[in-house]
């Protein structure tokens, strides 16, 4: 029995190590949390409800989209150890997820990494409580977050160099410094060129060169925060306009996943590039939305070595893609 | 403070090919249809000293392998991180350049030192050295996975 305001959560793992990783992260969050070992027991708890958040792996899958049917307001989290969205995305986007944590390694037997379950915890806890903007939600106690903000487009590349020379400090290797670099300046681009819309909701400057610099106004100046602590460097952008919705963001980043001629835009303004750019720079890529008010993009790069992949899984990565949206209660709620 | 970002190219002497060596951050401004005159058959790319490349570098990227396409069979070399990040995500990114080597990263398990160093690739398939540490004399390894690092030599 649910006490009342508890949340309730389902965990559907096939592997037992993972079943019980995973029930022990979310129980973290304070809620009560079911993990049946049985595909029988699994139909029953689903049946059995109310439920908050269902955690499934691939295996499982399946089952999240009769779940979703049943309850449309439940929240799924997509925890996986296939690797590389490179070769499932088709099929993982078409899956009814909030958050997918793919190719976790808190779902890899054997293997219990504390950077992997302080993010399930975070999604989880974010998915309680909607409380869902922060860096800090992903970083441990006592990091030092810096904060910039950019009112003119050519300031990005200077933020661009002092976020790469904190992470240097920070210790983070050489070759993911091109990567933060790529990140940040993919995700101020996103925030200085493609959100802010007029009071028609019309682009401003998304269909400018991106070689003209442009001066913001101050509705459209973009904050910039970034740090480290010690396991992971983050990045957070953030831009006033929340216009990124999952199936944009979602439709940008599948469409690059395909190796065809589509995948570059030749217009004049992005090259529609840019999010799956970023995205491949991080190992966690986090779009918080509140519609309309705030968009705040969250890229994390690991410091130190992450735990090997399964044998055999010569593509494997770890890799998240977790989307929220703040939910304001519809008319007559 | 405002950095400006940029790209820059000079042609050194080689024995074969005209060479030529690109160097800091191919993006919306990298002025690559300037280098398009220059390049009149084939040529090698040194771009070892690519630090980032992002999009909007990307779709200039792409012009310009359409623009000297035609001038070829290019070659590419010492590509940098980035841009073999590039290659393993965009299709077309080398045109019908031929990839001669990358620079990968390798690693000591033994005392965590890192290094980064050239890989030849020969019929289509990376010669992976076994350097050994600066630091401790320990054989170093490549620090990604092959079939990952080199993905782009599978289509
Ligand atoms: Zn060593």
């Amino acid at each position: 029995m649910l006490k009342p305001g508890e949340k309730s959560v389902l965990v559907l793992q096939s592997s037992p190590k993972s079943r019980r990783l995973t029930a022990r992260a979310v129980a973290a969050t304070g809620a009560h949390c079911v993990a049946p070992p049985t595909g029988e027991e699994s139909t029953q708890a689903l049946a059995n409800g109310p439920l908050d958040v269902l955690v499934v792996d691939w295996e499982n899958a399946a089952l999240a989209q009769q779940a979703v049917k049943l309850n449309p307001r439940l929240e799924v989290v997509l925890l996986t150890d296939r690797p590389a969205f490179e070769r499932y995305a088709e099929d993982i986007m078409d899956l009814p997820m909030s958050s997918m944590i793919v190719s976790s390694f808190v779902a890899v037997p054997d293997a219990n990494d504390p950077v992997a379950t302080r993010e399930l915890v975070t999604t989880v806890a974010k998915l309680f409580t909607g409380d869902i903007f922060g860096l800090e939600k992903y970083m441990g106690w006592g990091a030092a977050i810096r904060e910039q903000e950019i009112r003119a487009s050519q300031q990005a590349e200077g933020i661009v160099q002092s976020a790469c020379e904190d992470a240097a400090r920070s210790g983070m290797p050489e070759r993911e410094l091109s990567s933060l670099g790529l990140l940040v300046d993919e995700l101020c681009t996103n925030a200085v060129w493609d959100a802010p819309v007029d009071a028609e909701g019309q682009p401003r400057y998304a269909d400018k060169s991106r070689a003209q610099p442009v001066a913001l106004a101050p509705n459209e100046y973009v904050t910039v925060r970034y740090g480290s602590d010690g396991n992971l460097f983050g990045v957070s952008v953030s831009d006033n306009f929340g216009r990124l919705d999952q199936d944009l963001a979602v439709r940008y980043i599948r469409k690059c996943f395909r190796h065809n001629d589509q995948q570059v835009s030749k217009s004049a303004g992005g090259a529609g590039l840019g999010l799956y750019m970023a995205f491949n720079s991080v190992s966690s890529f986090v779009i918080n939305v509140d519609p309309g008010v705030r968009t705040e993009v969250i890229g994390l790069i690991r410091l130190g070595r992450a735990p090997k992949p399964p044998a055999g899984e010569s593509l494997g990565t770890s890799r998240s893609l977790c989307y929220f949206r703040t939910k304001r209660p519809k008319k007559g709620e | 403070m405002q950095a400006k970002r940029n790209l820059t190219w000079r042609f050194v002497d080689s024995a074969d090919l005209p060479t030529c060596v690109l160097e800091g951050i191919v993006g919306e401004d990298a002025g690559l249809d300037d280098l398009v005159p220059d390049i009149k058959g084939p040529a090698r790319f040194d771009l070892s000293g690519v630090a980032r490349i992002n999009s909007t570098g990307v779709r200039e990227w792409l012009r310009f392998v359409e623009a000297i396409n035609g001038k070829g069979p290019h070659r590419l070399f010492r590509c940098s991180a980035p841009i073999v990040a590039q290659l393993n995500m965009i299709d077309n990114f080398r045109g019908s350049a031929k990839v001669e080597s990358v620079i990968a990263p390798y690693y000591c398990e033994a005392c965590g030192h890192e290094l980064a160093t050239e890989v030849t690739i020969e019929n289509n398939t990376p010669k992976l050295p076994s350097p050994a540490c600066a630091e401790c004399g320990e054989t170093m390894a490549l620090d990604e996975m092959p079939a990952r690092y080199f993905y782009f030599l599978s289509y």
